[in-house]
């Protein structure tokens, strides 16, 4: 036991060591050419919960951090990859209908053509998550916590009296599939905008489809991110919370996770729906990826690392947004600029030589199934690709690599494999080989994420 | 009467340590004389408290003798009113509160905390201090749980640090 624990000690150490070292990428790894990005969207996407945003002239509370130029300047610095131009134009508050259609504003297409958007119009990668202010999420969260101003200010307005302008089922199916749907924002505006350009109706699906068709080019890549569970599941709190949590009420925190599921599953439809299998689109649950499988890194969660504000007032970073609250901090957005990273660097890497990785090769594997449990001690058996931002490490007799493996469940971002052979003929190109081995721990980064250990005893590249 | 720890001896640690001998006058008394009123079903004298990371434990001592300070000048001034709730107390009560900052102030000095579970449990009491000053200040001498519950909490928390 004490071998195998040194072992896994020394795999781990040399994994966490490589992802510091610039990697040495050889041509034909990476897509050719530049890679045009737009990283667009509202608030979720544009960093509002990032320390510092939304100060001065940043009146759309944009930060390098968030996960778009996060993910992008990780693929280049770590990747090799050539990103240009890297238009940034998410902004906080944005409705859908603002990507094309300003409401006090230039539109966010408008913006992200004075900040250098290919005269093509098109892009390689276009990155957003839009539909939580059409649905009024910020207004309704934030009716559900007032704060008062002095110590006799309270006007009787007790945690969870005001959250009772959450928006509806309806109300969602309305925004990812009904054209004629309209958000009360716009009735507030008094602009009866609709989603696609020159005003025309469109539901989300609608907007994906025009993107697809009109702002990507032939190997470009629609990325749509989802929405993250704000508060834990109200049966995870302590009891020590009582009735509430960041001064929302357990009933409250609840309705508003049952809607952001129901919001997740319906915009990862969507998406599919716009796509029609065409290959030229990712949907990055981040309900998923924050929930961790059950270790939620939503606030009120039970001893797990927050990757999301609890309230806030803002004025420990000299912004005075409340707006901060709710929004993924510097580490969701990390963690989402590294699942987005990995997906793209499979998405978009160039097919591999037909020489060393014959089509008919993978199709007579066996099926893979994975562990039951995974966990230390059981047995392991999946496809699996070396993962972004690693490239295998080779010691005098064994070879350890970073992977993604199929139908491990999401709450391990990685498997960190180690096998006995360092002449493993692993390349960039190479794709998928089944691993098949033991788990024999699970490790824990400071971030919270998890990883799966893996000594295999069989690498079979096909 | 519900069954409780006694929260005496880490306090009088901490007190010692940290506070003016204004803290015992007026916290003893109340820890003494305290009500049983709570929440219908949770004991906040005896409800587990979150576990501290180990590496948020120093942290979280020093912010308490740092800026975080004034919590515990928020605790030592609305304690007393679990005790006694008069409208003359609690506008008393509602002039040592302002002399520390008002709820939006105190609010971010919680938020400055380097651990979210005390952030929040200081968030939810100055809240519920708030509602239940609020209505104290008019002439209400109802409790409601909730004040007790969270401020009871929050200075079990501050005491846990020198355990």
């Amino acid at each position: 036991m004490r071998s195998t624990r040194l072992i896994v000690g020394l795999v781990v150490a040399g994994l966490l060591g490589v992802v510091a070292i610039s990697q040495s990428v050889e041509a034909g790894d990476i897509p050719k050419g530049d890679v045009s990005w737009l990283a667009t969207g509202d608030s979720y996407s544009s960093g509002e919960g990032i320390a510092g945003t939304g100060i001065g002239d940043d009146v759309c509370a944009r930060s390098d951090l968030a996960y778009g130029p996060n993910a992008a300047g990780l693929l280049e610095q770590q990747r090799g990859w050539s990103i240009d131009p890297l238009v940034f134009s998410a902004c906080t508050g944005a409705l859908a209908s603002d990507m094309f259609n300003g409401r006090t504003r230039d539109s966010l297409w408008q913006q992200s053509q004075a900040m250098g958007a290919p005269a093509s119009g098109r892009f390689d990668v276009i990155t957003l998550s839009f539909g939580g202010n059409d649905l009024g999420f910020g207004d309704a969260i934030n009716d559900c916590v007032v704060f008062p101003d002095g110590w006799t200010d309270f006007s009787g307005i007790a945690a969870g009296d005001q959250c009772d302008a959450l928006p509806s089922t309806g109300d969602i199916e309305g925004i990812l599939s009904d054209p004629s749907w309209t958000s009360s924002l716009h009735v507030a505006d008094g602009v009866g905008v609709g989603t696609l350009p020159d005003g025309q109706p469109g539901s989300l699906t609608e907007l994906y489809e025009y993107l697809i068709e009109h702002h990507l080019t032939d190997r470009g890549v629609l990325v749509v991110l989802g929405y993250p569970r704000i508060l834990a599941p109200s049966e995870e709190w302590g009891a020590w919370r009582g009735d509430q949590c960041q001064l929302i009420s357990r009933e409250d925190a609840d309705a508003i996770g049952t809607l952001i599921e129901t919001l997740d599953e319906g915009m990862e439809a969507a998406l599919r729906s716009a796509d029609a299998g065409g290959g030229h689109s990712i949907y990055i649950s981040r309900l998923d990826l924050f929930d961790d499988g059950g270790r939620y890194h939503s606030v009120c969660s039970a001893n797990q690392t927050e990757w999301i504000n609890g309230f806030t007032l803002g004025i420990s970073d000299g912004s005075g947004r409340v707006a901060h609250s709710y929004h993924p901090n510097e580490i969701g957005h990390t963690a989402t600029a590294e699942v987005l990273a990995n997906r793209l660097d499979v998405q978009l890497r160039p097919p591999p030589p037909t020489t060393i990785a014959p089509p008919s090769a993978t199709t007579t594997q066996p099926p893979i199934q994975g562990g039951t449990t995974w966990d230390i001690g059981e047995s392991f058996a999946a496809e699996c690709v070396v993962a972004w931002p690693t490239a295998p490490v080779y010691t005098s007799n064994a070879i350890q690599m970073r992977m993604s493996c199929l139908g491990v469940p999401s709450q391990f971002l990685f498997v960190d494999v180690a096998y006995g052979d360092p002449n493993l003929p692993m390349a960039p190109n190479t794709g998928y080989v089944v691993v098949r081995g033991t788990i024999v721990d699970i490790a824990e980064s400071s971030y919270g994420f998890r990883t799966l250990v893996v000594i295999a005893d069989d690498v079979v590249i096909p | 009467m519900k069954a409780r720890t006694d929260p005496l001896a880490p306090i009088r640690r901490w007190s010692t340590r940290l506070l003016s001998s204004a803290w015992l006058a007026l916290v003893v008394p109340v820890v003494l004389l305290a009500s049983c009123q709570g929440t219908d079903s949770i004991d906040p004298y005896t409800v587990e408290l979150p576990q501290t990371k180990a590496d948020i434990g120093a942290p979280l001592t020093d912010y308490f003798e740092g800026e975080g300070g004034a919590i515990i000048s928020y605790v030592n001034a609305a304690a007393p009113l679990i005790d006694e709730s008069t409208a003359e107390r609690c506008a008393g009560v509602v002039e040592e509160l302002n002399r520390l900052g008002g709820p939006r102030e105190l609010a971010d000095l919680a938020s400055r905390a380097p651990d979210p579970a005390t952030t929040d449990m200081a968030l939810a009491s100055i809240a519920a201090t708030t509602e239940y000053l609020t209505e104290c200040v008019k002439g209400s001498d109802e409790l409601p749980d909730a004040f007790e519950f969270h401020l009871v909490v929050l200075w079990r928390q501050i005491a846990e640090m020198q355990r």
